[in-house]
């Protein structure tokens, strides 16, 4: 046990400067024994304590290293201002699997944050859709295909030879038309499977040729038109060598107007009157044709009814004008069977 | 792509293109042609298309059709309310289904599509860009304005249930 130290003497000594440097010695450590009188003499001994050294070698040892941890540093930093779209699109992004380790370690910060944001979480992982798997294709046989190689090869052989069958038919009979007729029906070019259209021409002995004069001649001149799906039906007229009986008017223009002022009349042969007067068609729309050996034009007919329908062609009157509308000539033809 | 490859195209996707674009139309009449349509083109491609590109092939004429179709007849398209549930219930997944699957349809047909090919086919966002023909950055924003219509929609069960 240390001596007791009369602690007075010595602050009078340190007050009246006159502490021998044996009494120093003694008083010092003295006083790292006794720390509590350094502050019960702070005023007198703080300026000696400093001066001779006292704190030199009073240093803390720290008490081994990373022992003690802060654990609850995150809490304590602030997390900068997060908006609403923001912290959204992190969540989101966390669900489609396309968040970068930064904005992962942003919205682990942003979760613990608050419990608002871990219930926006938890909401957005249900935003997911199941497909309904009730719901099935019923008509796959409609898909399903039985393909072979032959077959293909076939098909192809077979639209390659019906192409070919085609051509020459339609060579052979555009070289086969009779350039003195004037005018004739030919079969409607927009055939379908929704237009069925059979045509029955027996063609006359002698056609009238173009005229300018109300000239008769004889045809017999059919169509019937079955099953016909629509109101409407096209079929065309075609005016050939009409040139030959003007030649020099039309040498001097050679694009007409055509204004086919058609004047046709058909007759229905077997069930009922057309409609409109007959089908007098009256009036078609100006074509700009360039001249060409003959003009094709087509006529529109509306049935009221949806039936077989067998008509005659009794009349076609058209003429043709120059672009200053001078008539260059009027032709037709006048048709009736057994004439 | 043989033929056989084609019929196992019809038996492993034709499916999920029905139930693709049924989502969409709310046709079951148009969506069937969309599907037969998509697959009649695929047929025709048969000798350019691969097994393993068929199905983003199918997806890609379907979208394209359906979205076309949406165009032309939005005004005969309707929207569907969204069902009567009463908040305090626990929605269980069922429920849950039903309530996203009818919110689905209040979006916008692109976002809708998109959704669906994420959700449905588990598509990357690379694939739909593909299919539909949009850009990344497009795609990325219509799945997220999506997630968050079906988030709002889906708040106030949780809300109230927490409650």
């Amino acid at each position: 046990m240390n001596k007791k130290l009369n602690i007075e003497f010595y602050i009078n000594k340190i007050k009246n400067n006159n502490l021998t440097e044996e009494e120093k010695y003694i008083l010092l450590k003295y006083l790292k024994e006794n720390i509590h009188l350094i502050i019960q003499y702070d005023d007198t001994l703080h300026n000696f304590l400093i001066d001779n050294g006292f704190y030199n070698d009073v240093f803390i040892s720290p008490i081994s290293n990373n022992t003690i941890i802060f654990k609850n540093k995150d809490a304590l930093k602030q997390i900068p201002h997060v908006t609403i779209a923001e912290y959204e699109d992190l969540i989101i992004k966390h669900y489609e699997g396309i968040t970068l380790p930064e904005e992962e370690k942003k919205l682990e910060k942003i979760l613990r944050k608050d419990k608002f944001f871990l219930r926006e979480y938890h909401i957005y992982s249900k935003v997911y859709i199941k497909p309904d798997n009730t719901e099935k294709f019923n008509n796959k046989e409609l898909l399903y295909k039985n393909y072979n190689k032959k077959g293909k090869i076939l098909t192809l052989l077979l639209s390659f030879a019906a192409s070919v069958l085609l051509f020459l038919y339609l060579l052979f009979s555009d070289l086969s038309y009779n350039k003195t007729y004037l005018a004739q029906t030919i079969h409607n070019k927009e055939k379908t499977a929704l237009l069925p259209i059979s045509q029955k021409i027996n063609k006359p002995h002698n056609l009238p040729m173009c005229f300018k004069n109300n000239t008769k001649k004889a045809i017999q001149n059919e169509i019937s038109i079955i099953n016909h799906a629509s109101d409407t039906t096209n079929f065309y007229f075609v005016n050939k060598n009409f040139e030959l009986l003007d030649n020099k008017a039309i040498s001097q223009d050679t694009t007409l107007i055509h204004f086919q002022n058609a004047n046709i009349t058909f007759i229905n042969k077997e069930y009922f009157p057309l409609d409109s007067n007959k089908t007098n068609i009256k009036g078609i729309a100006c074509n700009e044709i360039k001249f060409t050996d003959f003009l094709i034009e087509k006529v529109k007919l509306f049935f009221k009814n949806k039936a077989n329908i067998n008509i005659e062609i009794i009349d076609v009157k058209s003429e043709s004008r120059n672009k200053k509308g001078i008539l260059i000539n009027d032709f037709g033809f006048i048709a009736s069977k057994g004439n | 792509m043989n033929y056989k490859e084609y019929n196992s195209a019809v038996d492993l996707y034709s499916d999920k293109l029905y139930r693709f674009v049924l989502k969409i139309t709310k046709d079951k009449y148009i969506s069937e042609d969309i599907v037969q349509y998509a697959y009649e083109k695929l047929w025709l491609k048969l000798d350019s298309v691969n097994f393993e590109k068929a199905k983003s092939y199918l997806f890609t004429v379907a979208y394209n059709m359906t979205i076309d179709y949406i165009r032309k007849n939005k005004n005969i398209i309707k929207n569907e309310d969204l069902p009567e549930l009463s908040y305090n219930e626990n929605l269980n997944d069922f429920e849950l289904q039903k309530i996203l699957h009818n919110a689905i349809n209040k979006l916008p047909p692109d976002q809708r599509a998109v959704l669906l090919l994420r959700d449905y086919e588990g598509y990357s966002y690379k694939e739909i860009e593909e299919i539909t023909g949009l850009n990344e950055s497009q795609v990325k924003v219509y799945i997220f304005r999506a997630r968050k219509f079906l988030k709002e929609i889906l708040t106030p069960f949780y809300i109230e249930n927490k409650q």
